[in-house]
C-alpha cells in the first residue's frame, strides 16, 4: 500500500529522484520493492548491528544501496539532506526516546516533499497499572504523553492510538520550531497520510505522511492522496489491516470474482475472511517470492 | 510655562512600545499564563479566606485563534477596575489581600501583552458589572496611559438591575494572538507542559478544592507526602521570620525517582521552585555551619539521592515580604528570609542524605540484614499535612558491628601470563582475586596446619 501511495509522489516530484533511507535488516525487502516498483535509485539502508557488518554486505540485494553501520540517530544527521527523502524508519521495538530524536532530526533537515514513515510495535505492556509509567520511562522526556492518557486507555490498541498521537505531536513541534526561523511563505506543515494497525505477533503501528512547505502546497494537492487511495488516514481513526489465511486455490477462486459489487463467495472460507480479502486484494502478495540465482 | 521653563523641561517618560517589549521580555508564556491563574486563586482567597475553594472553577480554553479564561472566584469590581488593576504597578492606597500570591500590580497586563493584539475582560461582583476592550495596536498610537470601560453599572444601579448579575466572577479573551503564540497554542505537546505545570504551581489549590480545568480536562495533582513509619520520621519544623513571616519546613524521605527529587519552594501557597537539585537550595554546599560549628558538606545532588524530598512554605501576608521574583518563577537568592531559612534547609539535609548512603550501601551483595531497606518498605506515605513536629529526622539505627576482625595483609604479584591462565583454568576461579587468595589456601592447608 505504501508503494501505492509513495508512487502518487510524482505529482510533486518525479518519485524516482527521491532518496530511499530505511532499516534494511538482512532482507532488505522495502530496498528491493521501492526500486522495482518506483524506479528509486539513491537509496541509503542504516544497521546499528556493525558486528555482522560482512552479513549485511553480502545480503545487499542492489548496487545503488549504501550500508551506513551505527544508531540511526548518529547516522541519520551525517546523510546527505538537499535531495527529498522517503525515510522509513522501522523500528524493532516500541516508541522510545529514539524515535523522538530521529523525528527532530528528520524535521529539522528534510527538503519540502520529503516522506516520514514510522512503524513501531504497538503491544500494551502486561503489567496493566504500569503503563503509563513505562511509557514515561521509555520517552525520557516528561509532557508527551497527553493527561488523558490512562493505564486503562493503553490497553488493546490504545498503545498503538497514543503512540500515533505522540509521533503526530513530536512532529508537529518540531516543524512549528523549524518555521520560527522561516519566512512566511517557507513554513512547514506535516500532512498525515498514513494510519495503519495490524497485527502480526504483536500489535503494530504505521504511520506517517509527507512535509511540505506552504509555497508547495499546489504540488502536494495534486497528489490526491486522500482522493485516490481509500487506506490514506488524516486523522486519529486507524486504517486497520486484517488479513485472512486463504489457501493459493482460495486466493484465485476469489481473484476470479474480484472486484465485484455483489457478494463475494468461496465454497467453506468464512464470509468474514472473504470480507477482509475483498478489502485488500490487490495488496495481496499474489506469489512467494523467491530468487533464483 | 515661559519660553525658557519649556526650554529646561526634559522628557523622561516610557515610551509604550518600550514599555510592553520590556515587560515581556523576561517571562514564558506558560508563566504568564500561570499569572492570569494566580488573579484567580487570589480572587478566591478573598471570597473565601477560610481556604475552602469548593465550588469555585477556573475555566481555560486555549487554541491557535483564542485564549480565554473565566472563573466565579468573586469577581473584579468596577472601582477596582478604574483605579487600581490596570495600572502597571501597585499604586498606594489599594486594598491589599492578605496572603495573596500578586503584589507587584504587573502580572494581568505582561499576560494580555504577551499573548495577543486584543483583549476583553468583562466582570461582576456583588457590586458592579463592567466589560472593556483594548486594541493594543491602537492603544500604542494614543499619548494617554487609559483604557475606557464599553459598558459599567455600579452603585445604584447595580442593585436596581441586581437580578441579571447573579453569578460574580471574570472572563478575560485575548485575541488576534501573536503569531508565535498562535503557533505555540495550536501544538499539543504544549497544552500538556501547561497542564502539567499549571497543576503543580496551583497544587495547594487544588487540593483546597479549586477545580481548573484547560481545554475541558480538569486539572489534577497528588498532595506531596513523605515516608513515615514507627522507624521513619520525617523531619517537620516550624518557624517566624521578621517582616510577618511564617515557614514550615519539611524533609524526608518518598519513592525513588530522580524527576521529582529535590527541595520544592512554596511562597502564599503558589509553588515557586520545583524538584530543585542545584546550589540555591543547598546541594554542594561546604559553608555551613552545624550546632557543634562544625562544617559541613553536603554533595552535589546525585541520583542516590532519587528518595530525597524537602517542602518550605513560605507565608506571609505581605507577599512583598515573600522570598520570589516578579515572574515567581525562582527564589531571590538575596532575601534575608530564604537565606535565613536555606541555613536550616542545609542542616536538615545532612542526615537524610546519611540515611540515603547507608541505605544505598545496604544495595552490596554481601549484606544479609537491610534493617533500612525494610523501614523504608514498610513506610506509608503520608500526606504532609498529616505529620507532626519533628526538629530530627528519625531512622532506624543501625548497629554498627565492629566485629573483631583479624588484622588483614595485602599480597599482590605478577606471574608470567601463561602460567597465571593455567592457573586460574585449573581452579575454575572467577577472578584473578580468586586466583591468589585459593592458591594461598591451598598452600596453607597443605603446609601450615598440622
Amino acid at each position: 500500500m505504501l508503494g501505492e501511495a509513495l508512487g502518487a509522489l510524482s505529482s510533486f516530484a518525479p518519485v524516482k529522484s527521491y532518496s530511499y533511507w530505511g532499516f534494511g535488516s538482512t532482507y532488505f525487502s522495502d530496498f528491493s520493492l521501492f526500486h522495482r516498483t518506483l524506479g528509486i535509485s539513491k537509496m541509503d539502508s542504516i544497521e546499528q548491528d556493525e558486528a555482522n557488518r560482512d552479513r549485511f554486505e553480502f545480503n545487499r540485494p542492489l548496487g545503488c544501496v549504501k550500508l551506513h553501520f551505527g544508531r540511526s540517530t548518529s547516522v541519520l544527521p551525517k546523510l546527505g539532506w538537499s535531495n527529498r527523502t522517503i525515510l522509513w524508519l522501522d523500528y524493532d521495538g516500541k516508541l522510545s526516546h529514539t524515535v523522538i530524536s530521529d523525528i527532530a532530526i528528520f524535521c529539522e533537515n528534510a527538503r519540502s516533499g520529503s516522506v516520514l514513515i514510522i512503524s513501531v510495535n504497538a503491544k500494551p505492556e502486561r503489567k496493566q497499572h504500569e503503563r503509563r509509567v513505562l511509557l514515561q520511562g521509555q520517552l525520557k522526556a516528561p509532557h508527551k504523553i497527553p493527561l488523558d492518557v490512562t493505564d486503562n486507555s493503553l490497553g488493546g490498541w490504545g498503545t498503538a492510538k497514543t503512540s500515533r498521537r505522540i509521533i503526530y505531536n513530536e512532529i508537529a513541534e518540531c516543524i512549528a520550531r523549524v518555521n520560527n526561523r522561516l519566512p512566511n511563505d517557507q513554513n512547514r506543515t506535516y500532512a498525515q497520510l498514513f494510519n495503519f494497525h495490524y497485527k502480526d505477533s504483536a500489535e503494530m503501528l504505521t504511520t506517517g505522511g509527507v512535509i511540505f512547505s506552504q509555497s508547495e502546497t499546489s504540488r502536494f494537492t495534486s497528489c490526491g492522496f486522500d482522493v485516490n487511495y481509500d487506506f490514506i488516514r488524516t486523522g486519529a481513526d486507524p486504517y486497520h489491516i486484517d488479513v485472512p489465511n486463504l489457501t493459493f486455490r482460495e486466493l484465485h477462486y476469489l481473484n476470479r470474482q474480484l472486484p465485484k459489487a455483489g457478494s463475494l463467495l468461496a465454497k467453506g472460507v468464512p464470509q468474514e475472511d472473504v470480507e477482509k480479502y475483498a478489502k485488500i486484494y490487490r495488496y495481496f502478495p499474489r506469489f512467494t517470492e523467491t530468487e533464483f540465482y | 510655562m515661559t519660553d525658557q521653563g519649556s526650554k529646561l523641561r526634559i522628557d523622561a517618560s516610557p515610551t509604550k512600545d518600550f514599555f510592553i517589549s520590556m515587560i515581556v521580555r523576561d517571562i514564558e508564556l506558560v508563566d504568564a499564563v500561570a499569572d492570569l491563574v494566580d488573579n484567580c486563586v487570589d480572587g478566591a482567597r478573598r471570597i473565601r479566606p477560610d481556604g475552602n475553594f469548593k465550588k469555585l472553577f477556573v475555566n481555560l480554553d486555549v487554541s491557535k485563534i483564542e485564549f480565554r479564561i473565566e472563573d466565579n472566584c468573586g469577581g473584579i469590581s468596577a472601582e477596582t477596575a478604574r483605579e487600581y488593576a490596570f495600572r502597571f504597578g501597585r499604586p498606594k492606597g489599594f486594598p491589599s489581600l492578605p496572603h495573596s500570591i500578586g503584589q507587584f500590580g504587573i502580572g494581568m497586563k505582561r499576560a494580555f501583552f504577551k499573548i495577543g493584539s486584543k483583549f476583553t475582560v468583562e466582570s461582576t461582583t456583588s457590586v458592579s458589572y463592567f466589560s472593556m476592550t483594548v486594541d493594543v495596536d491602537q492603544w500604542r498610537r494614543k499619548e494617554e496611559w487609559e483604557f475606557t470601560f464599553d459598558e459599567l453599572v455600579e452603585g445604584e444601579e447595580f442593585l436596581k438591575k441586581r437580578k441579571e448579575f447573579t453569578q460574580t466572577g471574570t472572563l478575560v479573551s485575548v485575541t488576534d494572538l501573536h503569531p508565535g503564540v498562535s503557533s505555540e497554542f495550536a501544538l499539543e505537546n504544549f497544552i500538556t507542559r501547561l497542564q502539567d505545570k499549571l497543576a503543580s504551581k496551583h497544587q495547594n489549590s487544588l487540593n483546597n478544592g479549586l477545580q481548573i480545568t484547560v481545554n475541558h480536562t480538569p486539572l489534577k495533582f497528588l498532595p506531596a507526602t513523605l515516608h513515615k513509619s514507627k522507624a521513619l520520621q520525617p523531619i517537620f519544623e516550624s518557624f517566624k521570620l521578621p517582616g510577618g513571616i511564617k515557614v514550615s519546613l519539611y524533609a524526608g524521605v518518598a519513592d525513588s525517582d530522580p524527576n521529582s527529587a529535590g527541595w520544592y519552594i512554596f511562597c502564599n501557597g503558589r509553588l515557586i521552585l520545583e524538584a530543585d537539585q542545584s546550589e540555591k537550595t543547598g546541594w554542594g554546599e561546604t559553608k555551613i555551619a552545624d550546632s557543634r560549628a562544625k562544617k559541613m558538606k553536603i554533595p552535589y545532588y546525585h541520583n542516590q539521592f532519587a528518595r530525597f524530598r524537602g517542602y518550605v512554605f513560605f507565608d506571609a501576608d505581605n507577599p512583598a515580604a515573600l522570598p520570589w521574583t516578579t515572574t515567581k518563577t525562582d527564589v531571590d537568592l538575596n532575601s534575608p528570609a530564604f537565606q535565613a531559612t536555606r541555613q536550616k534547609m542545609v542542616l536538615a539535609m545532612r542526615p537524610i542524605i546519611d540515611f540515603l548512603n547507608d541505605l544505598d550501601a545496604e544495595r552490596a551483595p554481601e549484606k544479609n540484614s537491610k534493617p533500612l531497606t525494610a523501614a523504608v518498605d514498610a513506610a506509608r506515605s503520608v500526606p504532609l499535612v498529616k505529620l507532626k513536629l519533628s526538629k530530627t529526622f528519625i531512622s532506624p539505627k543501625v548497629a554498627v558491628i565492629k566485629a573483631v576482625e583479624a588484622p588483614m595483609q595485602k599480597i599482590s604479584y605478577e606471574k608470567p601470563e601463561k602460567e597465571a591462565k593455567l592457573v586460574r583454568k585449573t581452579l575454575k576461579a572467577r577472578s584473578w582475586h580468586e586466583v591468589g587468595e585459593k592458591t594461598f589456601e591451598y598452600y596453607f592447608k597443605a603446609e601450615c596446619t598440622p
